[in-house]
C-alpha cells in the first residue's frame, strides 16, 4: 500500500475535506494492499461510531459501527427481521462478520477482477481508462446482468445491503454541511458514465445510523442465497423478500435481488406485479420475469438471468407456503443434506 | 484375509502378525501440539523472533511480478521505490548477481527450473504473467511491499499470449516421456476393436486448471556466510518437499559445493505437490541476500502464487471403450492432451492409470501437449491419476449404462489377472475386494440402475462409484539409526513433515524394528544436515524412509554383534540369527541374548549408529495401490447446485502404519476431490493470458459445509512385494476416484452426463 496518514481516534469527523474512513477494514485494507485504493489520509472510526441497536417508534435504529455479527444476533433481528439475519449469517465468514461494520458493509466494493488488478483497465478504478471486463475473452463470472452500462458491468457483491434495500431501510448521515436521511435504494448509483462514483455520499459524509422499518412484511421475509460453495462465497444470485398477506392476497411486499446487479437491486417492477394481487404461482413467476425484464447479461452470464428468476420465484413461493425458514432450515437449503 | 501373495518378496515384519507392536497404532501426530498452539515455526517464521534461528540484520524482500504474459521489459524505473523510507536496494537486471541456471530433477521432464532460468530477473523476456522482473529489499516487510508497488516497469507487449488449452489443442507435440513411459503405448488395434465392438462409447472430457493453494505460502530465508576455512556458505530456510533437490539446485546456481549449502524446513504448511521443485522465489531471495550482503526473507504473496509457483495443467481427453454384449472389454483408447510452459517440459502423464486398471486385448494410450504463457505446471496431488481417471472412470460408467449393467459388475468383469501391459504380477491388488467391501458398507445393493429415480425435497439424489489407484513409488533414501546407552533411539533423515505425521509414523516403524516402544524413539527430519531423503511427493516418503530404516536396523544388528562380549550367547552369531525383541537382541531360535543397554555398556559406547538405505530398483512386480470411491450427491437442478451427501473410500495400500494418521490422509484426498470435482477452477482472461480469481475468496476450495461425514475403510494386508515394510503410499490415492464418482453420481441423480470438471451451476442448469 502507499504510505498514508492515519488518525485514530479520528479528529474532526465528519470532515468535508474527505479523509477515507476505516471502520472494520475488511474491504479498505484489502484494496489498499492491492494498491487499488491509495488514500493519503485514513480516519479510523473504531470506538467513535455508535454500535447501539434500539427500537424507536416501530423502527430499528442501528449504529453504523455495529458489526455484522452483532446485528445478526440481536433478538429483534432474529424475531422480526429474518431477511436481515439470513443475509448477514450467509455473508462472508465468521471472522469477517466479527470485524466488518454494517455501515461499512453497505459500501462494500465490487469483486470484479478487473477492478482489483491495477494492471487491467477499469473505468471504476481509473475513470476513462476503459473496461477490460467487456473485451473478448474476459472472465465475466462475477459480472452483473442488471444496471450495467457501456462503461461498467461490475457486480455489487454484498448480501446485507440487498435485504436492507428490500425492506426500505434508510441511512442517516453526518456532514459539516448538514445531516440527512438517504433511502437505501438511493444510496448506490448506477454506473452509467461515472462508475467510479458509487454512491450519493459527498466527500467526508459519514453514515451514522441505519434505520429499518419493523413492518409485518419485514417480519415475514427471508433471504435466499444461491452459491456454488456452501459457505464463504459470493451469491451467484440471491433474493431478499418480504410479504404481508391477507389470506392469499398480497397487501404489501418487498423484493430485492443480489448477485446480479451493479447495485443492491430493489425491484419495484416485481413488487407492483404482486401488490394487491393473489400470490399465485403464475403471479409470482410474472413478478420474477418483471424483475429481470431489463436484464442485459454480458456474454457468458446469460444463465444468471434464469438463475435470478428461479431464485426469486422460489423465495416467494416458499415464503407464501411455509413462512420464514429457521436457521437450521436455511442452512439445510444451502448444504443439501439434513443435520443431526 | 485376502492373500494372493506371489512367492517372492520381502520377509514380513514379525510384529505385524500379532498387532503387538507400535505399527498400526493410532498415535497422535507428534507436532500436533505445537501446531494447534501456534508454536510450530514454519519457514517464514524462522526469522529469529519465533524460532531458535538467528539471522542478525535480516532484511525483507518483495518480488515485482510481470503484469503482461508475453513480451519484453523495456525499462525499470526504481527511483521512486529507492527513495522510500526503509528501502535498501531494488534488484533489477542491471544489478542482479549472476548465477548458473540449475538443471531440474532428472527424469521428470524438466529441462531447467523455468523460473530460475532465462526468465529470472536477468532476462528482459516475459513468457508468463507473474514472472518476477525485480525485487525490493527493505528493512521491513511493509517497506518492501510498498516499495515493490512503486517500481515502474515498462513493457513491449507481444500479441496473442495463450492461456486457454483449447487454443493450443492442435499441437502435435508429444511429451518426451510419461514418467519414464513413451508418449504412445499400443497393444493390438484398439481403434478397430472399439469400432467393431458390440457396445462402445467414444467420449471427450475436460478438466480445468487448478492451483494448489496450500495455506502456507512459499517462502525463503537466505543467508550467505563463511565457514571456518573462509569458504562461502549458504544457509536457507525454505518451504520445500525436496531438501536435497533444493540444496543441489542452489549449489549449482551459486557455484558452491553441496556441503557449503544448508537447507532447513521443519514443517511444511501444506504443499500438495507445489513445493516439490524449487520455485523462483528461492533464487530471488538468495540473489537479494547476495546483493544486500545481509540475510533476506522473501515470502510469496497469495496473489503471486498464481504465476510465481506452479499449478495443475488443464487437460483434454478422448476415451473410447469397446466391449462385448456381456461387458467384457475388447479395446481401450485413451488420448490425453495436457499443457506445459513456453520454455520447460513438465506435463502430467494423464493416461498412466489406464495402463493397469482393466484387462483388454487391445489398448492405445497416447498424449500430446501444447505450450501456454503460464508458469510451469507441476505435480498436484495425484498428477497423473486425478485428471486421468476422471475420463476413464466416467467412460466405464457410461459403458455400464449402455450395457444395462451395474457399474461395479462391469469392473469385476474386466479385472486383469496381472498387469495388462507388462504381464508382471501385481504386488498386491485387492481392487475387487475394495469394490465389494465398499459396496457392502455404502449400501450399494439396492441402487436403481436407472437415473432420476430418487428425490428428497428439492434434491435429486444419486450415487456413483469409481476406482482409485496410485503407484507404489519409492525414492532413494538414506537414514541413520542410533541406539543410545540410555535405552532410547534416534533416527534421522532429510525427509519432510508435510503435516502427514512422518516423524510419528517412522518412530513407530523404528520402534518395531528394534523392539522398543515408540515413545523411546526420536525421529528428526527437515534438514540437509541429515542423510539424504527423496522428494516427499509421489506418496513415496513413508515407504522409502521406513524401508531404509529396516535396512539400518539390520546393519545395527551387525554392529552390535561385533561388540558382543565373548561370554555372551550372542558371541559369534550372524545378523541373520538374531532378532530385536523387547529391548533386547536375542538369538531367534533360543531367545537368549542381551539387552541393548548392556551391549552398549559392554562395548563402552555411549551410542552406536548404523546407516541404512533404500532404492526401489527394478521389481518383478507391478506395484500399485487400489481402492474404490463411493459418493452420494444431492442435485438441485433449478439452481444448478451439487452437494455431497456422503462419501466412502475403501483402499488397499499395504500396511497402514498408523490408523489415525492414515485415515486423515485418505480423508484429505477425498476432500480435495470434492474441490476439483465441483469447485476448483482458476479463471483466466483469454486475451490477456492472466489468471483472474487469484485469491481464496473466489478460488473455491471446499469449506467444512461442503464436506459431509466421510467414511474410510481399508483392506488390511501388508504388501511385502511392494516394499520391505509392507506399506504403499496413501497420500494421493484418496483423491483419485472422487471426480469420476461425483460425475457418475450427478448422472445417476439427474440423467445428465458431465464431461467437464468442475461441474458448475451453469453446467447443471444447462
Amino acid at each position: 500500500m502507499v504510505p498514508f496518514t492515519l488518525t485514530t481516534p479520528p479528529d474532526a469527523v465528519p470532515n468535508a475535506d474527505g479523509p477515507t474512513y476505516l471502520a472494520g477494514g475488511t474491504t479498505l485494507a484489502d484494496l489498499m494492499k492491492l494498491n487499488v485504493l491509495q488514500p493519503d489520509r485514513v480516519a479510523h472510526l473504531r470506538g467513535f461510531q455508535s454500535t447501539a441497536i434500539e427500537e424507536i417508534d416501530g423502527e430499528l435504529w442501528v449504529g453504523a459501527g455495529c458489526t455484522m455479527a452483532a446485528l445478526a444476533d440481536h433478538p429483534i433481528v432474529r424475531a422480526r427481521l429474518p431477511a436481515v439475519r439470513h443475509a448477514l449469517i450467509l455473508a462472508a465468514s465468521p471472522q469477517i462478520r466479527n470485524m466488518a461494520t454494517v455501515g461499512g458493509n453497505l459500501l462494500q466494493r465490487t469483486r470484479c477482477p478487473y477492478y482489483r488488478h491495477t494492471e487491467f483497465r477499469c473505468n471504476k478504478r481509473e475513470p476513462g481508462s476503459g473496461c477490460d471486463a467487456q473485451e473478448e475473452g474476459a472472465d465475466r463470472s462475477l459480472m452483473a446482468v442488471l444496471g450495467t452500462s457501456e462503461r461498467c458491468i461490475a457486480n455489487y457483491p454484498g448480501d446485507f445491503a440487498v435485504a436492507f434495500a428490500a425492506l426500505g431501510g434508510t441511512i442517516e448521515t453526518a456532514h459539516p454541511d448538514g445531516n440527512r436521511s438517504i433511502s437505501a435504494t438511493d444510496l448506490h448509483r448506477l454506473p452509467e458514465d461515472t462508475p467510479h462514483i458509487e454512491t450519493v455520499l459527498r466527500p467526508g459524509e459519514l453514515i451514522s445510523q441505519l434505520v429499518l422499518p419493523l413492518s409485518p412484511a419485514a417480519a415475514n421475509g427471508w433471504y435466499c442465497k444461491v452459491r456454488e460453495r456452501s459457505s464463504y462465497a459470493f451469491a451467484l444470485a440471491s433474493a431478499a423478500v418480504g410479504l404481508e398477506l391477507d389470506g392469499d392476497r398480497v397487501t404489501s411486499c418487498h423484493i430485492a435481488l443480489g448477485g446480479v446487479g451493479t447495485k443492491p437491486w430493489r425491484s419495484p417492477e416485481a413488487e407492483a406485479v404482486l401488490t394487491g394481487q393473489q400470490a399465485t404461482d403464475e403471479r409470482i413467476e410474472a413478478a420474477s420475469e418483471a424483475a429481470l425484464a431489463d436484464a442485459n447479461p454480458p456474454k457468458g452470464t446469460e444463465y444468471k438471468v434464469t438463475l435470478a428468476k428461479r431464485t426469486l420465484a422460489f423465495a416467494l413461493k416458499r415464503l407464501r407456503d411455509e413462512g420464514p425458514p429457521d436457521d437450521a432450515t436455511l442452512l439445510a437449503l444451502q448444504h443439501g443434506r439434513e443435520f443431526g | 484375509m485376502f492373500f494372493d501373495t506371489p512367492a517372492s518378496g520381502f520377509a514380513p515384519l514379525p510384529r505385524l502378525a500379532d498387532d503387538a507392536g507400535a505399527i498400526g497404532r493410532p498415535k497422535v501426530r507428534r507436532s500436533g501440539r505445537e501446531k494447534v498452539t501456534g508454536t510450530a515455526a514454519y519457514t517464514a517464521e524462522r526469522d529469529g523472533r519465533h524460532s531458535p534461528d538467528s539471522f542478525p540484520g535480516l532484511l525483507h524482500a518483495v518480488a515485482v511480478p510481470a503484469t503482461i504474459a508475453k513480451g519484453r521489459v523495456t525499462g525499470i524505473d526504481a527511483s521512486a521505490a529507492e527513495a522510500m523510507p526503509g528501502v535498501r536496494h531494488v534488484l533489477t537486471p542491471a544489478n542482479s548477481p549472476k548465477l548458473k541456471v540449475p538443471e531440474g530433477p532428472p527424469g521428470l521432464g524438466f529441462q531447467s527450473i523455468e523460473p530460475a532460468g532465462p526468465a529470472g530477473v536477468e532476462s528482459q523476456e516475459i513468457v508468463h504473467g507473474g514472472q518476477y522482473v525485480a525485487a525490493v529489499i527493505a528493512d521491513t516487510f511493509e517497506a518492501a511491499r510498498d516499495g515493490a508497488l512503486a517500481v515502474k516497469v515498462t513493457y513491449e507487449e507481444e500479441p496473442n499470449p495463450v492461456i486457454a488449452i483449447e487454443a493450443v489443442n492442435g499441437s502435435e507435440e508429444r511429451p518426451n516421456s510419461l514418467m519414464g513411459d513413451p508418449p504412445v503405448m499400443e497393444e493390438g488395434d484398439a481403434e478397430t476393436a472399439v469400432k467393431e465392438a458390440a457396445l462402445s462409447v467414444d467420449l471427450q472430457f475436460k478438466t480445468d486448471t487448478n492451483h494448489h493453494n496450500p495455506i502456507e505460502p512459499h517462502a525463503t530465508i537466505a543467508a550467505f556466510g563463511k565457514d571456518a576455512n573462509g569458504s562461502e556458505t549458504l544457509s536457507v530456510r525454505e518451504t520445500t518437499q525436496n531438501l536435497y533437490g533444493t540444496r543441489g539446485s542452489l549449489a549449482e546456481a551459486f557455484g558452491l559445493k553441496p556441503e557449503q549449502v544448508e537447507v532447513v524446513c521443519d514443517f511444511v504448511g501444506g504443499a500438495f505437490g507445489s513445493k516439490g521443485v524449487m520455485w523462483p522465489q528461492a533464487l530471488l531471495a538468495c540473489k537479494c541476500a547476495k546483493l544486500a550482503g545481509a540475510p533476506v526473507k522473501l515470502v510469496v504473496t497469495r496473489r503471486q502464487m498464481y504465476g510465481g509457483t506452479g499449478h495443475r495443467s488443464p487437460t483434454l481427453h478422448r476415451v473410447a471403450l469397446g466391449a462385448k454384449e456381456d461387458g467384457t472389454l475388447t479395446g481401450i483408447v485413451h488420448e490425453g492432451f495436457t499443457t506445459s510452459s513456453i520454455r520447460d517440459d513438465y506435463t502430467d502423464a494423464v493416461v498412466l492409470a489406464t495402463k493397469i486398471l482393466y484387462a483388454a486385448p487391445a489398448r492405445r494410450l497416447s498424449q500430446r501437449m501444447g505450450r501456454l504463457n503460464t508458469q510451469l505446471p507441476t505435480f498436484m496431488r495425484a498428477p497423473a491419476e486425478t485428471p486421468g481417471m476422471y475420463p476413464l472412470e466416467c467412460a466405464m460408467d457410461e459403458l455400464a449404462a449402455a450395457a444395462g449393467m451395474d457399474p461395479i459388475e462391469l469392473r469385476l468383469r474386466n479385472e486383469p489377472p496381472k498387469d495388462p501391459m507388462t504381464g508382471k504380477p501385481f504386488s498386491g491388488r485387492h481392487f475387487v475386494q475394495c469394490l465389494k467391501a465398499g459396496a457392502d458398507r455404502f449400501g450399494w445393493a439396492d441402487r436403481p440402475l436407472q437415473p432420476r429415480k430418487r428425490k428428497k425435497g428439492r434434491w435429486l439424489i444419486g450415487t456413483g462409484v469409481a476406482a482409485a489407484t496410485y503407484p507404489a513409488f519409492g525414492f532413494p533414501t538414506e537414514v541413520e539409526l542410533t541406539l543410545r546407552a540410555n535405552g532410547t533411539v534416534r533416527a534421522v533423515c532429510a525427509t519432510h513433515e508435510l503435516g502427514t505425521g512422518t516423524a510419528t509414523v517412522q518412530a513407530q516403524v523404528a520402534a518395531d524394528l528394534l523392539g522398543v516402544s515408540a515413545g523411546r524413539v526420536d525421529f528428526d527430519l527437515g534438514s540437509t544436515a541429515y542423510p539424504k531423503g527423496g522428494v516427499s511427493g509421489g506418496s513415496a516418503t513413508t515407504l522409502s524412509v521406513g524401508s531404509a530404516l529396516r535396512d539400518a536396523a539390520e546393519k545395527l544388528k551387525a554392529a552390535l554383534l561385533k561388540h558382543a562380549p565373548q561370554d555372551s550367547p550372542l558371541s559369534g552369531a550372524k545378523p541373520g540369527d538374531v532378532t530385536f525383541d523387547s529391548g533386547k537382541l536375542v538369538l531367534t531360535e533360543s531367545g537368549k541374548g542381551a539387552s541393548l543397554e548392556d551391549l552398549l555398556e559392554a562395548a563402552a559406547k555411549a551410542e552406536l549408529s548404523a546407516k541404512g538405505s533404500y532404492a526401489p530398483g527394478k521389481s518383478e512386480f507391478s506395484k500399485h495401490s487400489f481402492g474404490a470411491t463411493f459418493v452420494e450427491v444431492g442435485v438441485d437442478e433449478e439452481f444448478g447446485l451439487v452437494r455431497v451427501r456422503r462419501m466412502l473410500g475403501c483402499y488397499a495400500c499395504g500396511t497402514i502404519l498408523n490408523r489415525k494418521l492414515g485415515r486423515s490422509q485418505f480423508l484429505g484426498g477425498m476432500v480435495m476431490g470434492i474441490g476439483s470435482g465441483l469447485l476448483e477452477v482458476t479463471h483466466h482472461d483469454t486475451r490477456l493470458a492472466r489468471w483472474t480469481n487469484d485469491n481464496l475468496a473466489e478460488y473455491h476450495v471446499p469449506v467444512n459445509a461442503d464436506v459431509p461425514d466421510l467414511d474410510v475403510m481399508w483392506i488390511d494386508d501388508p504388501d511385502f512385494n511392494a516394499s520391505p515394510i509392507g506399506a504403499k503410499g496413501i497420500g494421493e490415492i484418496g483423491i483419485t476416484g472422487v471426480n469420476a464418482a461425483l460425475a457418475n453420481a450427478v448422472w445417476h441423480a439427474t440423467g445428465k452426463r458431465h464431461r467437464t470438471i468442475p461441474i458448475t451451476p451453469e453446467a447443471v442448469m444447462a
